[in-house]
């Protein structure tokens, strides 16, 4: 018996056990997800293997990256058939061509720039591309910034500082663009997500949100967004229903759409722990890969966690 | 040097050591703070004396609740001088008068509504009055509920569920009216205030606030806001500059026209652990209570409890 999720325009069939990995591989749990024009899955996962891709049938095709990423955070699919990698605990982004040769580097490996100094990168968390091919990095744990860099890696200009203001941050988890220019940053304790031109003017925001982690957008004009949202974890509403963790899908102007997910965390297939990452391939089939290793303990203090979670699903789109 | 802080219109004198307790009294921590008509100042602890009654220049006048009072935690002063005092820890409201004999009881004392049932009372958190003196009970930690009664204790209607949506709460903490008859809910771990009409219909949000915690009023025609706002408490951003604890004061439409406190948790003369409670007499001078010992291990992990810490200042206003 299907499973299906979602409301409206955007109701989906879950497939479970998508992804068919090598016996004894784990992905531990997955930072990001990514898909390449050929529809093949990119799994930037924290197991020994940071990179697993996966044809749409979820076939293991090969693995890469091996002993490189110290903690896989972001990707983002370029239109060149490349794919940017951010990594919080190595303090980089890179971005690699699909078989994982390193085209271009920013950051340094293992050196994060002083706590809140606002120079990158303190633990960036993820990158978008403007339509001129400038990257963005939003970074992050240890900056409240958004750096915008040429497309060979120069730095052109920096934006935000702590706080909760308009253009201030709070956890700079995400970001993503439009074809438009226009660019989104999921700034996740301050429980909103901020639009900005591509110069860093504040534009709007939209909330009526919780904790949202993880932003997709197809790059096209007037895209919807995907958005992962975390649940409660403080212990004075940790009990509370109908905060997620759960995927919102809202209009280009935030406006709800659908919404998915248990009124609680969980591991049945129609809930989540943490869903950190999300892509859409060429039918509209959404991946999200979910951090659930790092959420359990949040969630489940006293339970001790399983030795295997599941931290990615395949959503199936419905029309 | 008296420090000043605060900005625009809104500027003030920090007091130190206002209260002059008797000896070998403590607050533990406060509360909630209320003002008379006489520019009387009633404290609302969490110590042995749970109402200490104090003039204007911090004389001590009497106590009383003594037993009474399981876990103090919102104040709101009626028009005709009677206090009305919620109890989180108890579950009850009290209608009191200024010298503590009670006047009506809302709730059972000891005997919580079930989690999240949408019934009164589960940890209710504050009161407010409407201007036919129907009385809004926030409610709170347990519940993510709006209770509106009549003004002889007689349950009229409710609203609010757990969630992020308009009209949804997540920590329903703290409730004012203003003489328009206009309601506003500190919605805290939403980080914004929701404003309904005095029918609990949805009419707008203020968001760009940190776990907004306390809220006071002057129940006048467009009042501004103080809004005491708690800190990072989380792992993630406990260390981060600028998000709070601190005092904002905002036009009745949510502009931000002052703020103050240090860019962390601190014990300095300008800095807040948790302003839980505020109250602003006939001269605009501002007290402020907070709830240091509950917050303490939370900001400060690795530094043990001091045995009391400031948790009253009275902010007198400069014109």
């Amino acid at each position: 018996m299907a499973i299906i999720v979602g409301t409206g325009d955007f109701k989906y069939r879950i497939v479970e056990d998508w992804a068919k990995l090598p016996d004894g591989w784990s992905f531990k749990e997955v930072g990001a997800v990514g898909v390449d024009d050929r529809d093949n899955v990119y799994v930037f996962n924290r197991g020994e293997h940071p990179v697993m891709l996966f044809d749409r049938g979820g076939n293991f095709l090969r693995s890469w990256g091996e002993g490189q990423y110290p903690r896989a955070h972001g990707v983002h699919m370029g239109p060149d058939d490349s794919i940017y990698l951010t990594d919080d605990g190595g303090h980089f982004v890179r971005k690699c061509s699909l078989d994982g040769k390193v085209l271009l580097e920013l950051g340094v490996p293992g050196k994060p720039t002083p706590y809140m100094s606002g120079e990158p990168f303190h633990r960036c968390t993820h990158t978008a591309l403007s339509p001129k091919g400038e990257i963005y990095v939003s970074d992050g744990y240890g900056n409240a910034r958004v750096h915008k860099y040429s497309p060979d890696g120069k730095l052109l200009m920096s934006w935000g500082g702590p706080g909760t203001n308009p253009g201030e941050f709070n956890i700079v988890h995400n970001i993503c663009t439009d074809a438009d220019g226009w660019v989104y940053v999921a700034d996740r304790e301050n429980h909103r997500v901020q639009v900005f031109d591509g110069n860093g003017k504040y534009e709007t925001q939209w909330n009526n949100l919780h904790r949202p982690c993880g932003l997709y957008m197809d790059y096209t004009r007037h895209p919807v967004c995907y958005i992962g949202e975390l649940g409660p974890v403080q212990p004075v509403n940790r009990n509370s229903p109908n905060l997620g963790p759960r995927v919102s899908i809202v209009d280009n102007q935030g406006k709800l759409l659908s919404r998915f997910g248990d009124l609680h965390a969980g591991t049945a297939p129609t809930a989540f722990l943490g869903p950190h990452g999300l892509t859409v391939d060429s039918r509209g089939d959404l991946y999200v890969g979910e951090v659930s290793w790092t959420q359990w303990p949040q969630f489940y203090p006293d339970t001790p966690r399983p030795a295997y979670i599941r931290s990615l699903q395949k959503y199936e789109r419905v029309r």
